[in-house]
C-alpha cells in the first residue's frame, strides 16, 4: 500500500472518504453489530423475519413497544453491503498497483466483491420452494412454504383447466381484483395472514362470519399473529366477495386450511375458488418411485435418506431415473432438488426446490478469496522465516 | 553434560506417568473384569467395548469415572459387572449423585443428607420421581427450572440404571444359565412363541428383557460385519423360540452372569476367554477396535496431557523470572511431549470413529487445544522466549478442561446424523473453522500475556513487546485465513446440501463474526488506526467473539436443547467475556500506569510490523 | 405430462394465468377428492359414531373421519385394509409405535388385547407417546383395532392428541363393535366434508390443547394391602409388588395377563407345582383342591401349593389365582417362603377382591 494510506490522513475529498480504510473498518464493525443483533433477534422473531428486517434491508428501525413512530438505529445488510462494495472498488481504483506483492490482496478483494454481489443477487432473485410427492405419485409443481395464493380455476374446457393465480401480496393489498379472463371481480373484504379456525358447531359463541356462501358460514376464523417458528405454517384466510355484472353473488371464506375448492357459477360457467400454498408449475414432472430411510443400528438417528424418482420432460425428451439423497441433489433446468425431509411413514418425500441464478458466484468467489489469502499470507510467512533464518 | 541428562530424566518421568494406568490390573475377587471390559457390544449404533459403556454410564449416573464408597473404590467395570450380575448388592452402592437441593427436598431428604445415594434409597420415591419428571417434561425444554431439569435428569439416570441392570438377565434371576439350558431342552420351536411350551412368566420376562435391555450384547450369527444384526439378549432368546437356533453368544453371557453371581471366578474367566477367542475368530476387526478403545479409555491421554499442560505453564512462566534458558528448554520439551500425547489421543479417536477430527462440540474442544498448541510450538521454535510455550499450554489446559466437562453427557463418539454424514466436508469446512477458532484464541491469549506482563510485572521489555506484536499479527493473519476459508466452505456445503449458500443461522453468523473481527484487526492495523497496544486490545476482544460463536450461539435456544454442561456453562461464558473486557480496559490504561516502562514503540512505518520481510 | 405454461412469470406480485392438464396432482397430505363411482367395494361395514366428520376416502384409506375436540383439537380416524396379514400383527403394532416414537417391542402379548367383534377376534391396541411429538406439542395417543376378515386384514386407527383420544376411547370401542364383514354389498363413497384442519400436515399452527393432567391411566384398579409395595420403574409395574411380612421377609407378587387361554389352567398349576417340587395332578384333583374367590364379577381360581421339603433352606409356597375372562388369562401369583406367604394369604385375598380388571 502506498505511503499515503499509512498514516491517518485528513478526510478531505469524498473519494478519499469513500476509499478510506477507516470507512472499511467502520462498515465491518457495524456489520458485526448487525449480525450480532440479528442473531439475538432470531430468538423472538424467527429466522425469516430477521432476514427481511436486518439483512435484506437498507435501514433498521426501532420503535418502542406500542408507539407509532420509529427511529433508524442501524444500517441494514443491503446498505452496509453496498457501501462496503463501493469502498472496496474505490480503494482499489485510487490505489491500484498491479505488482507481484499486491496480487494476493487484489485477488482476495475481488473475491469479496463477487461474494457481496452474489449475496445481493441471491437475496433478490433466488426462490426456495418445496415439492412433496407420495410414493407412486407424480408432481409437476412445487409450493412456497410461507406464502399462499388464491386460485380461480375454470374447468369448462375438456382438455385443460385454466387457472388464475393471485399471489398473497395482491390479496394483502386488498381492494378489488379484475382479470380479463374472468367475467367477474373479486373484492377482498378481509385478508388474514394467520388465523385460528374452528367449526361454528364447536364454537357457537364465535363472531359472526362475513361469508354468505360456501363453507364460510359454518366456520369461525379469528385472526392470529403470524408464526415466527421455522417449523410452523400460517393458516391464512380471506373473505372474498364475488361481483358479477348483475351484482354481488355472495362472500366466500377461503383458507389454505380448506383444501376443497368451492364453486360458484357466473354466466352459466362454473369456477372453483381455492386458497393454497403458492404453486410454481414446472415444464417437467417428477414421479416418486421409492423413498428409503435408514437409521443407525439400535437408534433413531437417521443415517441416510434418499428418493428414487423418475424425471419426465416432454419438451426435452427426457425420461430417466434419478436418485436424490442427502448431500447429492438433482440439478435440472436451473432448479436444484434437494432431499429435505420425509413424512407419512417414509412414504412421502419432501424435496427442497431452489432456483438461484447467482448460484455459481460464491464458488468463484471462494476460489479467488482462498487463493488470495494463501498467496498473501504465504508471502508473509516465507519472508518472515527467511529473515529468521538469517 | 549434565543438563541434557536431567532433561531426559524429566521426559522419562512424564512418559512413565502417562503410561502408568496400563500397569494397573483389575481383578477384583479374582474376576478378569479388565478383560471383560474389552468385549465388544453395540450401543447407539456403534460397536464399542463394554468398558466404554461402563465408563459413560457411570459418568452419567455418578458424575465421575470411579466410584468410591465405604467398601472401597470401584472401576467402571467393577460397578457395571456387579450391577448386571449381582444387582441386589449393586443397589446398595451410593452411586447416584444429587447436587440440586430442591431435588433433595422433593425426596424428603435434608440438604446435608450427603451427595450420593444408592438405588435402594430411591425405591420408596420412584413413583414420586416419575410423576415429577412427567410434570417437568411438559414444560418446553428451554423454559424448565433448574429443579425440573434436575428431576428429569434424575429420572433418566434411574432409567439408565434400570436398563443396564436388565440387559443381560432380568435382575434377580438365579441361575440364568440353567434356565436357558432348560429352555433349550424343553421347548418346541414355533412361529407363535406362546405355543412353544414356554411358561407365561418366562415369556413375559423374555419380552421384558428384550424391551428393557440397554445395549446389544449378541453379535450376528453366522458372523458378519453388519451392525444392524446385533441383538439384545431378550430379542435373541425370543427369536430362538421361533426358529430353535440359539446364538452361541447367549449361553456364554448367561454363564458369565451365573458364574459371577455364584462367586465363581474360575468359570467366569474360562468362559470369558473362550468367548473372546470365539469373537476373535468371528469378528477380528471389531475385537481389535474394542481392544484399542479400552486401552484408550484406560490411558485417558487427554487427561494426562491436561496435567502436563499445567506443569508446562508453570515452568514457562517461571522462565520469565529465573533461568530463562533452562526452564524454557524444559517447558518446550515437555510441550512437545504433551502435544504428541494429545495428537495420539486425537488420532486414536479418528481411527475409532473413522471420521475427521471434529464431529461434535467435545471434539472441537480437543481440536482447538491441539491446533493452538501446534501453533504455539512453532512460535516457541522461532522466538524461544517461553511465551509460545506458556500460552499454548494455557489454551491446551483450558480446552481440555472444557472437553472434560462436555464428556459428562455420555459417549463422545456418537453417530453422525444424515446431514453431517460426509467426511469430505467435515474434514475441510469443520477443520478449517475450528483451526480459525484455535488461532483466534491463540492471538487473544498472546495479547493477554502482553497486557498482564506489561501492566502487572516489570518483565515486559521492548524486545519482548515487539516479539509479541509480531506473534499476534502473524497469528491473526492465520486466523483470518482459516476462518474465512472455513466459513466460505461451510457456505458451499450448505449450498450443496440444501441449496442455500448463506442462511443467516446463528452458527454461520458466529463464524462470520470471527472473520469480520479478524479482518477489522488487520485493516485497522494496515490503516494505522491502531498500534502495538491497540492491536493487543483488539486481539483480546477476539477471545470474546470466538467464545461467543463457539459456545454462545449454542445457548440461544433456537431449536436447540441446552442440556448438561450448557446450563452451567452460561455463567462461565459471561464471566469469561467480562474478564476479557476488563483486560482490555487495563490494556487501554495510560502507559505510565503500567509496571513495565519500555519505550512505547514509535511506529514510523507500517512495514516494520506488517510487512516484516521488508 | 404436457404442460402449457402461459404466464410463468418470475415477477413476484403479479396475477398469473396458466393452463394445466386436467389431471391435477394433489399434494400428499390433502385428502383426495373421491372419483365418484370408483370407490372400491368394502368387504367390511361399520357405523361411525355421531360427531365424527366423514372425510373422503383416499389412497389406501377405505374410510376416514375427523374427530373434533374442544379448542380446535382434532383426531384422525382411518380405516385401511391390506391383503393377508400385512407383515404380521407385531410388525403393524410396531409401525404404530414408531409413529409415536416408541421403541419397537418384540412381544406381541404386550401389544394389546383381543376383543370379540362380530364373532371374530379383533385385536385392540392402545398406545400413547412418552414425549409430546413435535407435530402437535402434546402427547399423542393411538387407539387401534386389527381385524382379520377373509383374505384381508383391516386396520382401524384413531390418532390424535392424548386428551382427545383418551376421551374418545369408549366411542372408539363402540365403533369397533359396529364393524362386521359384509358379503358382496357395496358402499358408496361418502361425500366430501367441508374442511380438514389437518391440512398441511406438519407444522400448521393450529391451536394447541392445554397440557393434560393425568398422562396414563392403567387398566388395572386395585387397593394395596398394608405392607405391600409396588415395584415401580418397570414395564411390569402394573403387575409386580412385594409383600413385606412383619418379620421383614418379602414375598413376590406378580400380575401377568396374556391373551388366549395360555396353556390352560391345569398346565399352569402343574408348572407351579413343579417349581415347588410337587408331582403333577390331574383335572379332577385340581377341581377338588382349588378354591374360588368371587369379586367384582370376576371368578378367580385360587391354588395354594407348598413344597414338602425345604428348598434353599426354607419350604417354598406359591399362592396363585387364575382368571379367564374375555379370551384373556390373568395370573396373580405370590411366591416366597412358606411362613411369609401364609402370613400374607389374607392380604392376597383382599387384593383379589379389590382388583378390577377392565
Amino acid at each position: 500500500m502506498p505511503e499515503t494510506v499509512v498514516r491517518p490522513f485528513p478526510l478531505r475529498s469524498p473519494l478519499r472518504i469513500l476509499s478510506s480504510l477507516r470507512l472499511t473498518v467502520v462498515c465491518l464493525g457495524l456489520g458485526m453489530l448487525l449480525i450480532f443483533l440479528g442473531t439475538l433477534a432470531q430468538v423472538h422473531l424467527g429466522i425469516h423475519a430477521v432476514q427481511a428486517r436486518y439483512f435484506q434491508s437498507l435501514v433498521i428501525f426501532w420503535s418502542p413497544p406500542g408507539a407509532s413512530w420509529k427511529i433508524p438505529i442501524l444500517p441494514g445488510g443491503y446498505l452496509l453491503g453496498t457501501v462496503l462494495l463501493v469502498n472496496l472498488i474505490a480503494a482499489h481504483a485510487v490505489r491500484f498497483q498491479l505488482t507481484e506483492k499486491k496480487i494476493g490482496i487484489i485477488l482476495l478483494h475481488f473475491g469479496v466483491v463477487l461474494l457481496l454481489i452474489g449475496q445481493l443477487l441471491t437475496g433478490l432473485f433466488a426462490r426456495e420452494t418445496q415439492m412433496r410427492i407420495d410414493e407412486g405419485q407424480t408432481a409437476g409443481y412445487s409450493e412456497a412454504t410461507r406464502e399462499v395464493e388464491l386460485a380461480v380455476i375454470d374447468r369448462a374446457n375438456p382438455d385443460f383447466d385454466q387457472v388464475v393465480a393471485i399471489p398473497e401480496a395482491v390479496l394483502a393489498r386488498g381492494g378489488s381484483i379484475q382479470n380479463p379472463t374472468l367475467p367477474f371481480t373479486l373484492k377482498i373484504r378481509q385478508f388474514m395472514g394467520n388465523t385460528h379456525l374452528a367449526m361454528r358447531a364447536q364454537a357457537p359463541q364465535g363472531l359472526p362470519s362475513l361469508a354468505t356462501a360456501g363453507f364460510g358460514p359454518g366456520i369461525v376464523a379469528v385472526e392470529a399473529p403470524r408464526t415466527v417458528k421455522d417449523d410452523e405454517r400460517d393458516l391464512s384466510a380471506a373473505y372474498l366477495e364475488v361481483n358479477g355484472v348483475q351484482g354481488p353473488l355472495g362472500t366466500w371464506l377461503v383458507s389454505n386450511a380448506i383444501p376443497n375448492p368451492q364453486s360458484f357459477t357466473v354466466n352459466g360457467r362454473s369456477y372453483d375458488l381455492v386458497m393454497r400454498q403458492r404453486r410454481f408449475y414446472k415444464n417437467f414432472a417428477l414421479t416418486l418411485l421409492d423413498f428409503s430411510h435408514n437409521r443407525y443400528a439400535g437408534t433413531d438417528i437417521p443415517k441416510n435418506f434418499s428418493s428414487r424418482v423418475r424425471l419426465v420432460d416432454p419438451e426435452r425428451n427426457e425420461n430417466r431415473e434419478v436418485v436424490i439423497s442427502m448431500n447429492d441433489p438433482l440439478r435440472y433446468r436451473g432448479f436444484t432438488f434437494y432431499q429435505s425431509g420425509f413424512d407419512n411413514n417414509d412414504k412421502t418425500t419432501i424435496l427442497q426446490v431452489v432456483k438461484n441464478p447467482a448460484m455459481l458466484l460464491p464458488y468463484i468467489a471462494c476460489g479467488l478469496v482462498g487463493l488470495g489469502l494463501l498467496t498473501q499470507f504465504s508471502m508473509h510467512l516465507f519472508g518472515f522465516m527467511r529473515k529468521r533464518a538469517r | 553434560m549434565k543438563r541434557p541428562f536431567l532433561l531426559w530424566l524429566i521426559l522419562a518421568a512424564a512418559l512413565l506417568y502417562v503410561v502408568s494406568p496400563l500397569f494397573q490390573r483389575d481383578t477384583r475377587g479374582g474376576f478378569e473384569l479388565q478383560k471383560f471390559g474389552r468385549v465388544p457390544v453395540l450401543l447407539n449404533g456403534r460397536i464399542k467395548p463394554l468398558d466404554t459403556v461402563a465408563r459413560n454410564s457411570l459418568l452419567i449416573i455418578h458424575g465421575k469415572q470411579t466410584l468410591t464408597t465405604e467398601q472401597g473404590s470401584f472401576t467402571p467395570m467393577d460397578w457395571l459387572a456387579e450391577l448386571m450380575m449381582k444387582p441386589a448388592q449393586a443397589d446398595t452402592r451410593k452411586v447416584f449423585v444429587i447436587r440440586n437441593s430442591d431435588t433433595l427436598a422433593a425426596l424428603g431428604w435434608k440438604p446435608d443428607a450427603g451427595k450420593y445415594f444408592s438405588f435402594d434409597e430411591f425405591v420408596p420415591h420412584l413413583q414420586e420421581i416419575e410423576q415429577q419428571a412427567a410434570l417437568a417434561q411438559r414444560v418446553e425444554a428451554q423454559l424448565r427450572s433448574p429443579f425440573q431439569r434436575d428431576i428429569i435428569k434424575l429420572f433418566e439416570r434411574l432409567t439408565l440404571y434400570h436398563r443396564l441392570k436388565n440387559s443381560i438377565q432380568v435382575a434377580g434371576t438365579v441361575d440364568f444359565a440353567g434356565q436357558i439350558a432348560d429352555l433349550v431342552k424343553n421347548i418346541r420351536p414355533s412361529p407363535v412363541p406362546m405355543n412353544t411350551g414356554i411358561s407365561a412368566e418366562a415369556l413375559q420376562s423374555l419380552g421384558f428383557l428384550a424391551e428393557t435391555g440397554y445395549f446389544f450384547p449378541i453379535p450376528p450369527f453366522p458372523p458378519n460385519d453388519d451392525p444392524l444384526q446385533w441383538r439384545k439378549m431378550g430379542e435373541s432368546l425370543l427369536t430362538f423360540l421361533t426358529d430353535g437356533k440359539l446364538q452361541p453368544a447367549v449361553p456364554a453371557w448367561a454363564t458369565l452372569a451365573t458364574a459371577f453371581a455364584a462367586d465363581d471366578p474360575g468359570t467366569f474367566n474360562r468362559t470369558l476367554d473362550r468367548y473372546l477367542a470365539q469373537l476373535q475368530r468371528d469378528l477380528p476387526g471389531r475385537v481389535w477396535k474394542a481392544k484399542v478403545e479400552s486401552v484408550f479409555n484406560q490411558l485417558q491421554p487427554f487427561y494426562s496431557a491436561l496435567v502436563l499442560y499445567v506443569l508446562i505453564f508453570i515452568l514457562a512462566a517461571a522462565s520469565w523470572l529465573a533461568w530463562p534458558a533452562t526452564l524454557g528448554r524444559y517447558a518446550f520439551a515437555l510441550l512437545v511431549l504433551a502435544f504428541l500425547i494429545h495428537t495420539a489421543g486425537l488420532v486414536t479417536r479418528m481411527y475409532l470413529e473413522g471420521r475427521p477430527p471434529v464431529t461434535n462440540l467435545y471434539s472441537s474442544a480437543v481440536f482447538i487445544g491441539w491446533g493452538a498448541v501446534l501453533l504455539g510450538i512453532f512460535l516457541e521454535r522461532f522466538f524461544r522466549n517461553g511465551i509460545g510455550s506458556a500460552t499454548a499450554a494455557m489454551i491446551g489446559f483450558i480446552t481440555l478442561l472444557i472437553a472434560h466437562h462436555l464428556s459428562m453427557d455420555g459417549d463422545t463418539m456418537e453417530m453422525m446424523r444424515a446431514v453431517l454424514d460426509t467426511n469430505g466436508w467435515l474434514a475441510t469446512h469443520v477443520v478449517c473453522v475450528t483451526l480459525g477458532y484455535a488461532s483466534t484464541f491463540l492471538a487473544g491469549f498472546l495479547a493477554l500475556t502482553y497486557i498482564v506482563r506489561g501492566a502487572f510485572t516489570p518483565s515486559l521489555d521492548r524486545a519482548t513487546a515487539r516479539a509479541l506484536t509480531r506473534m499476534v499479527y502473524g497469528i491473526v493473519c492465520f486466523a483470518t485465513l482459516f476462518s474465512f476459508v472455513g466459513t466460505i466452505l461451510g457456505g458451499i456445503w450448505a449450498d450443496q446440501s440444501w441449496g442455500r449458500f448463506w442462511g443467516w443461522d446463528p452458527k454461520e453468523n458466529g463464524a462470520l463474526l470471527i472473520v469480520l473481527w479478524n479482518a477489522i484487526i488487520l485493516h485497522a492495523r494496515w490503516g494505522g488506526l491502531v498500534r502495538q497496544r491497540g492491536l493487543m486490545v483488539m486481539a483480546v476482544f477476539g477471545n470474546v467473539v470466538t467464545s461467543w460463536s463457539w459456545f454462545g450461539v449454542n445457548m440461544l435456544g433456537i431449536g436447540l436443547h441446552s442440556y448438561g454442561f450448557m446450563d452451567s456453562a452460561f455463567p462461565w461464558l459471561i464471566t469469561f467475556g467480562a474478564s476479557q473486557l476488563a483486560f482490555m480496559m487495563i490494556g487501554l490504561l495510560p502507559p505510565h500506569l503500567w509496571r513495565s516502562q519500555f519505550d512505547s514503540v514509535p511506529v514510523r512505518s507500517e512495514r516494520e510490523l506488517a510487512d516484516v520481510p521488508a | 405430462m404436457l404442460l402449457v405454461c402461459a404466464g410463468c412469470s418470475r415477477s413476484d406480485d403479479r396475477i398469473t394465468v396458466y393452463r394445466i392438464p386436467k389431471e391435477t396432482p394433489v399434494p400428499a397430505t390433502l385428502p383426495q377428492q373421491s372419483e365418484t363411482g370408483s370407490a372400491a367395494a368394502a368387504a367390511v361395514h361399520w357405523t361411525a359414531p355421531e360427531g365424527w366428520q366423514e372425510q373422503p376416502p383416499s389412497g389406501f384409506r377405505k374410510g376416514s373421519y375427523l374427530v373434533p375436540g374442544t379448542d380446535g383439537m382434532t383426531a384422525d380416524v382411518s380405516v385401511i385394509s391390506f391383503p393377508e396379514a400385512a407383515g404380521g400383527l407385531l410388525a403393524n403394532v410396531n409401525r404404530w409405535r414408531g409413529q409415536l416414537q416408541l421403541p419397537p417391542i418384540s412381544d406381541v402379548v404386550k401389544a394389546g388385547r383381543p376383543m370379540e367383534v362380530a364373532g371374530r377376534d379383533m385385536f385392540f391396541v392402545d398406545l400413547v407417546s412418552e414425549q409430546p411429538l413435535p407435530k402437535n406439542q402434546t402427547k399423542t395417543r393411538i387407539l387401534g383395532g386389527v381385524f382379520p376378515a377373509g383374505a384381508e386384514t383391516w386396520f382401524f386407527k384413531m390418532i390424535g392428541p392424548d386428551e382427545l383420544v383418551e376421551s374418545q376411547r369408549d366411542t372408539f370401542q363402540q365403533f369397533l363393535q359396529s364393524v362386521h364383514p359384509a358379503e358382496g354389498s357395496d358402499m358408496s363413497a361418502p361425500a366430501p366434508a367441508p374442511m380438514s384442519a389437518n391440512a398441511g400436515g406438519t407444522g400448521t399452527n393450529a391451536p394447541t390443547p392445554p397440557p393434560i393432567e393425568t398422562a396414563q391411566g392403567g387398566p388395572l384398579h386395585y387397593t394395596l394391602p398394608p405392607g405391600w409395595q409396588e415395584k415401580p420403574l418397570s414395564p411390569m409395574r402394573l403387575a409386580s409388588f412385594k409383600a413385606v411380612a412383619r418379620d421383614g421377609k418379602e414375598a413376590d407378587v406378580s400380575v401377568v395377563s396374556l391373551p388366549g387361554i395360555a396353556g390352560g389352567d391345569l398346565a399352569n398349576v402343574n408348572r407351579w407345582r413343579g417349581q415347588v417340587q410337587l408331582a403333577p395332578i390331574d383335572e379332577n384333583t385340581l377341581a377338588q383342591s382349588a378354591e374360588h374367590v368371587k369379586a367384582n364379577g370376576h371368578d378367580f381360581l385360587v391354588v395354594d401349593v407348598v413344597s414338602e421339603q425345604p428348598i434353599k433352606g426354607e419350604k417354598q409356597r406359591i399362592l396363585a389365582a387364575i382368571l379367564d375372562e374375555n379370551d384373556h388369562s390373568w395370573f396373580i401369583k405370590m411366591t416366597g417362603e412358606d411362613g411369609t406367604v401364609t402370613s400374607q394369604k389374607r392380604a392376597f385375598t383382599d387384593f383379589l377382591r379389590s382388583l378390577k380388571i377392565p
